[in-house]
């Protein structure tokens, strides 16, 4: 059986570690200022109005485009750090990483109906998130900034592998 | 409100994140009791914590004083929390899963809706972030109004009802006349007993981009500046202070151009001015500055200041960026109790720094304490200092409680002229040899991009050892446990 609740913690747990990935990322490599924390937080959130409405978002390029652009930025803040022009690049990126942060419920609620559940787990894999990227960053700091979200979009793919055998 | 507790909990990283995740458990808490309840049992409840809200965020930190006075143990501030977490957050998030559920016959309805509702939420929080924007460097009698007339609109749309929305506006209308004395009384209040001072009168609480900036003033006139809760500096720290990390050193150098990273007061630019052909000032934080003009640094002792700039911007931004080289560069940062200001003490970052100095530039750095045989903050700081610079020469007062670490490619100074500089001003100055700094760091682990852990083991330490008395330094323990684990 799929286990829709642990699907969706574990993409609530995607959400949170990748959106602090984006953060840290931007504030060593560009600015601390609040600007930064602005920037992206609001290209997220357009992300993900857009993705709500965006019928066509198959949830492998959701979760796939998102991993992109977060490791295009990666790339691109780690070679030219500082750069005035990368900001409004990363937002971009922030922004089609959020696509899938708003197209994911409309997914979910497809297949699971009960729409207090999917929010719960998924806000709690969110939660859990932030402690997890707390310590994992101050005990890790570059490793987990790269590996983390590469490994949790790598699990949520493969839960999409089961959803898709199961359906 | 997050800002808020984590001033009354005092602001480590580890704090913050503990608050933050608190609320998020309001929220998830909410969630799951979304559809559990009936819609007289919810419109109940709602009004209940709404018209709760308008004791915020004065009621818990009269609460927060009372746990101190009353010496309660440090569980009670991490119950209050959590209660206030969810009154605040779960009720906020009862309304979308309620919203989607009524009146949606089947599922295509219901994703419509939520679709709907949800890019409603969205577009609410995008716009909320905007006005949260705009109160920066402001006191809550700015935004609570705000908040409290969107709250009316939620209570008008949520129950329909008139009589309660009326004495809802009434009940805040006659409040918002009082908030900026209740907000400054129950802030002193708060000083007083958690912070234990014998009389405390707040001059200033704001709200910057970056943290909650508050002035205190004490029985005998003296001023303090808070950070998040932490204490920043008092007036007659600020004086040893600006001695060893700006006076001194450009005293010692004479230097061409000079830049001070941080030091928001700006109490340490007529120090150096005078020695000084040009004086850079960058400072993150405009909230900071605010309180530094307003009560540290009078404007008038920078007026005729021409050879001083001001820059509000990142450090590390400003060293990328800049084309200046500096002769000396003043880091009066704070201690590295969160992400952000560890960046700032580590090899990386003074990497970044020694770019940007000449030959014999010199950069200064506080310690946040004193310099010993061990792997706590000073000497993680001077480990990472002298694995990116040849000369490390530390400075270790009893007066300033703290030490100073001055490091370059090539010191423009010895041990005698630092002796000589510093003499009339504090005597027995322990002052360490570049030769001898590494025989304090043979425990140290230099801070460093792939090694922040002293931002998780300092925070852990000082919280754990501050509400629940647990033995100091838990990541030591563990780190103890961890070794007699593999050696068995």
């Amino acid at each position: 059986m799929i286990k829709f609740p642990a699907y969706a913690f574990l993409t609530g747990l995607y959400f949170s570690t990748v959106q602090f990935c984006y953060l840290i990322l931007l504030q060593m490599n560009i600015s601390s200022a609040y600007l930064t924390y602005m920037v992206i937080t609001t290209s997220w959130l357009i992300g993900s109005i857009a993705g709500l409405w965006l019928e066509k978002l198959d949830r492998n390029v959701g979760v796939g485009l998102g991993l992109f652009s977060y490791y295009s930025v990666y790339a691109m803040v780690s070679n030219m750090p500082f750069s005035s022009f990368t900001l409004v690049l990363a937002a971009l990126g922030a922004g089609v990483t959020g696509l899938w942060a708003g197209r994911f419920f409309v997914f979910i609620l497809h297949q699971y109906k009960q729409v207090d559940r999917v929010f719960f787990h998924e806000n709690n894999g969110f939660w859990v998130g932030i402690v997890m990227f707390f310590l994992g960053f101050t005990l890790m700091v570059l490793p987990f900034v790269f590996w983390a979200p590469m490994i949790l979009a790598g699990l949520l793919l493969l839960k999409h592998l089961w959803i898709k055998r199961a359906a | 409100m997050i800002r808020d507790f984590v001033t009354i909990l005092y602001g480590e990283e580890v704090v913050i994140i503990l608050v933050t995740a608190a609320f998020f458990l309001g929220l998830s808490m909410g969630y799951f009791l979304s559809l559990k309840f009936s819609d007289k049992f919810f419109h109940n409840s709602f009004l209940a914590i709404v018209f709760l809200h308008l004791t915020f965020p004065f009621s818990y930190r009269m609460l927060a004083a009372e746990i101190a006075r009353s010496h309660l143990h440090g569980y009670a501030y991490v119950v209050l929390m959590f209660v206030y977490a969810l009154i605040f957050s779960s009720i906020f998030a009862v309304f979308l899963p309620r919203l989607v559920h009524e009146k949606s016959a089947d599922k295509e309805s219901a994703i419509q809706r939520m679709k709907v509702l949800y890019s409603m939420e969205l577009i609410g929080f995008a716009a909320g972030f905007a006005i949260v924007g705009m109160s920066w460097n402001k006191g809550v009698d700015f935004i609570l109004p705000i908040y409290w007339a969107l709250l009316a609109v939620i209570i008008h749309l949520a129950l329909q009802k008139k009589t309660w929305t009326v004495a809802f506006v009434l009940l805040a209308i006659v409040s918002s006349n009082s908030i900026e004395r209740i907000d400054r009384q129950t802030t002193s209040l708060l000083y007083k007993y958690k912070h234990h001072f014998d009389e405390a009168e707040t001059l200033l609480t704001i709200n910057s981009a970056y943290q909650k900036v508050e002035v205190i003033k004490d029985e005998d006139g003296e001023l303090y500046l808070y950070l998040d809760g932490l204490l920043n500096l008092n007036a007659s720290d600020l004086e040893d202070l600006n001695y060893y990390i700006a006076e001194t050193p450009a005293r010692l150098i004479k230097p061409e151009k000079t830049l001070i990273v941080g030091n928001g007061t700006l109490s340490s630019v007529p120090k150096v001015y005078p020695y000084s052909k040009f004086v850079q000032s960058v400072e993150l934080d405009a909230g900071v500055l605010l309180a530094g003009q307003k009560f540290f640094t009078p404007t008038e002792e920078l007026k005729g200041l021409d050879r001083w700039n001001l820059i509000i911007d990142d450090g590390k931004h400003f060293l990328k960026t800049t084309d200046h080289m500096f002769d000396l560069i003043i880091m009066d940062i704070p201690s590295p109790l969160t992400i952000q200001e560890a960046i700032l003490h580590t090899k990386e970052f003074y990497q970044l720094a020694k770019s940007r100095l000449t030959a014999k530039g010199v950069i200064a750095v506080q310690l946040s304490g004193p310099l010993q045989h061990n792997n706590r903050t000073p000497a993680r700081v001077v480990a990472a200092l002298s694995e990116v610079f040849d000369e490390v020469m530390v400075i270790n007062s009893d007066k300033a409680d703290r030490s100073f670490g001055f490091a370059s490619r090539e010191l423009p100074f010895n041990v005698a002229d630092m002796r000589k500089a510093t003499h009339e001003y504090e005597e027995g100055l322990e002052i360490i040899n570049p030769d001898d700094i590494l025989s304090y760091l043979s425990e140290a682990v230099p801070l460093a991009l792939d090694n922040l852990d002293l931002v998780l083991c300092r925070g852990l330490d000082r919280f754990t050892d501050r509400y629940f008395d647990v033995d100091r330094d838990p990541c030591r323990k563990v780190r103890g446990w961890t070794e007699e684990y593999f050696d068995d």
